[in-house]
């Protein structure tokens, strides 16, 4: 029961205000009301007292005209008396009905009715009076004469008792009425001005108590909007203002909550772009480490001026074998010391790879086969490539294919095209190439192609390993799919698919 | 703020409770509880209009029996024991045609002629707590007188311890006075201390009851007779007269006074020691049985000629008992 009792402070404030004013009014109307009442009880009251006495007066006075036609009409005989008498006496006897018809039976309306019937009494001995004056019986209309006199006085008398007893009654009550009247005039007067003071009182409360936890929660707004985030307006009322509290502290809860999501948000972004800068610093740093190294790797001029010159010598010497021996070693020396960062045509690479074949061939004899083949438009040689992108490949044929092989092998190179690419076929007949060593080859594992490039340049003459080549076409082309290794049927063919346009880098 | 609204509910309280009062504490005719619709008979009864408790509950008696069998009860107040003024009230309800009438005679001559009259105009009329005289032919309502004697008889044996010199004061009863009444009280009294050989009723004294000379009468019963050590006032209204006149006189402890009614001041004077106790009448009961009479008169029945009701004594010993019988303390 307690429990279901809603507290007084959990009552809404708009409720407290309807019950307040209600009650207010209700105060101020009870006290009018009473204080109309009151007055109404008074008017009433004299209103009753004075019909009452008046017909009772009217009453009186007719009596006495009545008596007085009587004995004017005994001693005159007058025919006008004896009419009158008659008029007075209808005109009496209905009042008298009146006045017993009308009867309250109260100790103080019985009496109307009492004076009603000593009326009628009267009025029958009044005529019987007149009667026996017509009847000319002298002893019975002066015995009834006398007996009228007698009544008349009797009912004037009680007539007079009954107003005097009217008014002592009525002053009686006027006099409480008016002490209540005073009374209540004073009450509602003092009621009045307690109910307006009071009322004043109510609405200053009001406000106060509407408009200090309005204040103190914009001063925790303030605090919001200045950025603290872990105010709590305290409130233990369940009205409108703990209403409000407790959605204010529901939304701080709530921006507090977001703004930690998005400064956490905002962390890890920052984070994750200085890992991505990072990265790119890396990537960066180690394509320009990677080219360093590979054009570190590339014999100096002096070699190459050397060769020259040994071929010169060769030539004067007339051993023309060797000179041109040397003349090619000098053309792969002097293509190499181009750089790696210079373009060249087709036909250039493959050039320099037939320079190489010859070397390997004058160096291995019959064991070193090589074998060109061309189809297609011959503007296909014409494309643009990274230097040194077949001859390392070539050599590779050579020194993991064929030359760990008694009996030597061949190598061929094919050059074919369609609309869009050329393609490239290095195929040797050695001891071929793991599926897994393709695989690591052409994956895309910047780990892998580090670890390749360094490891693979033992024996080569450029140091430049098929990951090197495979890695400089593809940036070169800004495409993945640059190269593809097959060994099927003893035979290992590395195909380049290079595009005939050039793809732009985004 | 809830201490506000209770202050606001209370004030709410005290005016709905104000405008209450104003529609029911209102009212012109106060008073005993009367009939409201057309009552069967309308009875005048001719009563006193002083402070003897008598009255009120004589009265509250009667509007009982009125209200039980609807008759509307009218009583006619009179200021003084004066047999005129029952004469003209009697002439009054004759006037008024009222169905029953009843008083108490205060004399021989007009009460009876009162009653004549009445009879005459065919209204039946009853007399009550009548301890005057004898009116033939008209029922009376009241105490019995011998009772009444022989208790005060018994009385004045205990309260002087059988030896005592007593003076009666009777009202007078009128020209022709035939004393019978006061015979039979005196009776009453008489065969009481007949049996204490030491108590003798010295005088007898008549007081005219509408003069007030108790204090004359007292005082030449003191002075001239010397002897006498004990009063019987049979008239309630002249009790404490007599005892006041023994108290001025210095006479309180000699002289034992044993009185009738129950006047406040005769209460008093009981419980002060200066009246030795009191024999009431039964003022309820009287004014309910004449209603009832008179109404069964009036519906052709026949009814006792005498009607007696009972007495209560109280001395210092039971005063204490006259709230309980008289709850609303109204004799």
């Amino acid at each position: 029961m307690v429990k279901r009792m809603k507290r007084f402070k959990d009552i809404k404030f708009r409720t407290k205000l309807v019950i307040f004013f209600l009650l207010a009014i209700l105060t101020v109307l009870l006290a009018s009301v009473y204080n109309y009442f009151s007055l109404q009880m008074i008017i009433k009251d004299t209103a009753e007292m004075y019909e009452k006495t008046m017909e009772l007066i009217s009453i009186y006075r007719l009596l006495g005209y009545f008596q007085n036609e009587i004995e004017t009409y005994l001693s005159t005989n007058s025919s006008d008396s004896l009419l009158a008498f008659y008029d007075y006496m209808n005109e009496i006897r209905g009042l008298a009905d009146s006045l017993i018809s009308n009867v309250v039976y109260t100790p103080e309306g019985i009496k109307s009715k009492n004076v009603g019937n000593m009326i009628i009494n009267y009025l029958r001995h009044g005529e019987e009076a007149i009667i026996a004056k017509r009847g000319r019986d002298i002893e019975g209309y002066t015995s009834s004469y006398a007996r009228t006199v007698r009544e008349n006085n009797e009912i004037m008398r009680y007539i007079e008792e009954i107003m005097s007893n009217e008014l002592i009654n009525t002053s009686d009550n006027y006099a409480a009425i008016s002490r209540r009247i005073q009374f209540a005039t004073r009450f509602n007067n003092f009621l009045i001005a307690g109910v307006i003071v009071f009322v004043t009182f109510m609405i200053l409360s009001f406000s106060f108590q509407i408009t200090k936890p309005i204040t103190k929660l914009a001063s925790y707004a303030k605090k919001v909007s200045a950025g603290d985030f872990d105010v709590e307006v305290q409130s233990d009322s369940h009205d409108e203002i703990g209403i409000l509290y407790n959605t204010f502290n529901s939304m701080v809860r709530s921006i507090r909550k977001y703004i930690r999501e998005i400064e956490e948000k905002a962390r890890l972004e920052k984070i994750l772009n200085e890992q991505r800068l990072n990265n790119l610093k890396m990537k960066n740093a180690l394509r320009e480490a990677e080219l360093l190294a590979l054009q570190s790797q590339i014999n100096p001029h002096f070699i190459f001026n050397t060769i020259n010159i040994g071929a010169k010598i060769a030539m004067l010497e007339g051993d023309m074998k060797t000179c041109t021996y040397l003349e090619n070693a000098a053309d792969i020396i002097r293509y190499n010391l181009k750089g790696l960062d210079s373009v060249v045509q087709l036909r250039e690479e493959i050039e320099n790879v037939k320079s190489y074949v010859y070397l390997l061939q004058t160096r291995f004899g019959d064991s070193v086969n090589f074998s060109m083949e061309f189809s297609g438009n011959d503007s296909a040689l014409d494309i643009l490539v990274p230097r040194m992108i077949l001859q390392p490949i070539v050599e590779n044929a050579y020194i993991h294919g064929i030359s760990e092989k008694e009996e030597g092998g061949t190598i061929g190179l094919k050059v074919s095209s369609d609309d869009q690419y050329v393609y490239v076929y290095v195929t040797d007949n050695g001891k071929g190439m793991s599926r897994e060593k393709i695989e690591e080859l052409l994956g895309d594992s910047s780990e892998h192609e580090i670890n390749l490039s360094l490891s693979s340049k033992t024996g080569h003459t450029t140091g430049i390993g098929i990951d090197n080549v495979i890695k400089r076409l593809r940036l070169y082309f800004n495409m993945h799919d640059v190269m593809d290794i097959r060994c099927e049927g003893g035979l290992t063919t590395v195909i380049f698919k290079l595009p005939k346009n050039k793809k732009t880098e985004e | 703020m809830k201490y506000t609204y209770s202050a606001l509910i209370l004030v709410l309280i005290l005016l709905v409770g104000m405008l209450i009062n104003i529609f029911t504490g209102y009212d012109n005719e106060k008073g005993a509880p009367v009939i409201r619709k057309d009552p069967a008979y309308h009875f005048m009864i001719v009563t006193r209009d002083n402070n003897d408790p008598f009255w009120p509950r004589f009265k509250e008696g009667a509007s009982a029996a009125g209200l039980e069998k609807n008759i509307f009860v009218e009583f006619i107040d009179i200021p003084h024991k004066d047999p005129a003024l029952i004469d003209r009230a009697v002439d009054r309800a004759i006037l008024s045609q009222v169905d029953g009438i009843a008083f108490q005679p205060y004399d021989v001559e007009m009460s009876s002629k009162a009653a004549d009259k009445s009879m005459e105009a065919g209204i039946p009329v009853i007399i009550y707590e009548n301890d005057v005289y004898y009116i033939p032919d008209v029922p009376t309502v009241g105490s019995n007188s011998y009772e009444i004697g022989y208790t005060a008889g018994e009385m004045a044996a205990s309260v002087s311890e059988g030896q005592a010199k007593i003076a009666l004061i009777v009202n007078e009863p009128g020209i022709y006075d035939p004393r019978q009444y006061n015979n039979i009280k005196l009776q009453g009294l008489l065969d009481a201390v007949s049996q204490y050989p030491e108590v003798t009723l010295e005088r007898i004294y008549t007081l005219d009851t509408k003069m007030f000379e108790v204090d004359k009468l007292t005082l030449s019963i003191l002075t001239e007779n010397p002897d006498i050590n004990l009063i019987i006032c049979s008239d309630g209204e002249n009790t404490p007269g007599v005892a006041q006149v023994v108290i001025d006189m210095g006479r309180v402890g000699d002289i034992n006074i044993i009185g009738f009614g129950s006047m406040p001041k005769t209460m008093e004077y009981i419980k002060e020691g200066v009246i030795y106790g009191t024999i009431v009448a039964d003022s309820y009961e009287i004014g309910y049985n004449t209603v009832a009479q008179l109404a069964d008169l009036c519906s052709g029945k026949k009814i006792n000629e005498v009607l007696n009701s009972g007495i209560y004594t109280f001395t210092l010993e039971n005063i204490g008992d006259y709230n309980k019988i008289v709850p609303d303390d109204k004799w």
